[in-house]
């Protein structure tokens, strides 16, 4: 019943507030345990997740508690989902972390090693602006190891 | 001016943002990435990019899992999947739980996997034909946390089911679908002979899939009678099973979840077709001649020995 729905009010490190139904905000486990162990006042802190990150969170719990939604529509809209730059899917894994939501971070991970794939270390250092920080030693120390690649 | 241009293209698109800090992530969410790469990736890629990725690939907790197979093109040689699978056992350092070998590997490797992983939970070899001559065995008395051991193209005898049976007592998924891969298939006295090594000596199983096994009703009865916890049975392709009877009846009672010898095979994850004979002669006969047995289903092309 509609009368009975609770919200939960989220506010951001970048200080802007989400208003939310507390059934959606509870796919995160870390607001779950709040709830449950009654420490929620007004307003929920997320010190480490900013605006923009949590409104991409908000969609996708919100896409994801729709009744009635078919698995093919899910698939398109997580398809869609993780097709975003690399700094905002930095960012979703770290929200994902410290929200304690397992789906979005499995996700996201699977998102991240998919792009890794099929990449030598150069191409992966370039793709992901790593800086190659090995010493030669380092470097003779991992050919050796890996010897079987040059057979 | 180009300066005036460059800024105005770039305000127009939105400069991009900078690369996120990616080697600063926890530990823990890394490893949660890189593990999903494979085995072979995480050697040879991964833990060469840089030095935090490779202190991450070399935490024994990335090794719990290891999955290596040998496709038959385009594929490393089996000696060199053979070093790259000591190497990941090695890493382990004792925590490997899972873990599966495809179309290579032998008894030795299995000898040496099993010294190293006392913990190990599932076993999955597929392809290794001949190559383990008993070294089941052996290895499994190393491996008293078994819970699952599949068995695909590769012969174990009635003696190595005994002794998984004795040494792994936690044992609860047994998947045994030995072959076709010899020229020479096993008679159903010897394949109820391990029936009923199975009945004796895994008395804990939940689930079991015998595929393309000769058995007959006979050590059918024998595993309905030693394994009462049983809740799955596939026995896909038995061709000598008769589940028209009592003991049919029997088996829909006693087993939730129960595929019949003649039930398909699409959703099975390799080949193998169901065929029918009058008797084993018969199904030895058409070995020799031209002899074209009747295909009770025609499910997938195989390249067969008949």
């Amino acid at each position: 019943m509609s009368s009975s729905t609770k919200f939960l009010t989220l506010k951001t490190c970048d200080d802007k507030k989400f208003v939310l139904d507390e059934a959606i905000a509870v796919r995160s486990q870390t607001i779950k345990n709040m709830v449950e162990d009654d420490c929620v006042s007004n307003v929920i802190p997320l010190p480490n997740v900013n605006s923009k990150t949590m409104t991409k969170v908000i969609e996708y719990w919100k896409k994801h508690s729709e009744e009635g939604v078919s698995k093919d529509v899910l698939m398109d809209f997580d398809k869609a989902f993780v097709k975003v730059h690399h700094s905002i899917l930095h960012a979703l894994i770290l929200a994902a972390n410290f929200l304690n939501d397992k789906e979005i971070l499995d996700m996201m991970c699977q998102e991240v090693a998919d792009r890794i794939k099929g990449k030598t270390p150069e191409e992966i250092r370039k793709e992901f602006d790593i800086k190659n920080d090995f010493t030669p030693e380092e470097e003779e120390e991992i050919r050796k190891e890996n010897a079987w690649a040059f057979e | 001016m180009p300066n005036a241009e460059k800024k105005l293209e770039a305000s127009s698109t939105g400069p991009p943002p900078p690369s996120p800090p990616w080697v600063e992530l926890p530990a823990e969410i890394t490893m949660d990435i890189l593990k999903r790469l494979g085995t072979i990736e995480i050697l040879e890629s991964a833990q060469r990019v840089c030095s935090t990725w490779r202190k991450v690939c070399h935490d024994p907790a990335m090794w719990r899992v290891i999955d290596l197979k040998r496709f038959v093109f385009r594929s490393k040689v089996a000696k060199v999947l053979e070093k790259i699978c000591r190497l990941a056992v090695r890493r382990s350092q004792g925590q490997l739980f899972k873990i599966s070998i495809e179309n290579f590997g032998n008894e030795r490797l299995l000898s040496y996997i099993a010294s190293r992983s006392s913990q190990l939970r599932h076993l999955r070899l597929v392809k290794c034909y001949n190559r383990l001559s008993g070294g089941l065995a052996s290895a499994a008395k190393n491996f008293p946390f078994l819970e699952e051991l599949h068995i695909y193209f590769t012969s174990i005898t009635k003696d190595d089911i005994e002794i998984v049976g004795r040494s792994c007592r936690l044992l609860k998924s047994f998947v045994l679908h030995a072959g076709p891969f010899d020229k020479v298939r096993t008679p159903p006295s010897q394949d109820n002979d391990k029936a009923v090594a199975i009945a004796r000596c895994m008395p804990g199983l939940r689930h079991l899939a015998l595929i393309e096994n000769n058995l007959t009703n006979e050590g059918l009865q024998a595993i309905l009678d030693g394994c009462p916890h049983l809740e799955s049975l596939d026995l896909r392709c038995c061709c000598f099973i008769d589940l028209e009877g009592d003991l049919g009846r029997r088996c829909s009672q006693q087993i939730v979840d129960l595929k019949q010898p003649r039930d398909s095979t699409c959703d099975y994850e390799f080949d193998c077709k169901i065929r029918h004979y009058r008797s084993f002669e018969d199904y030895c006969r058409s070995r020799f001649s031209n002899y074209n047995p009747f295909i009770v289903g025609d499910i997938h092309e195989y390249d067969y020995y008949f």
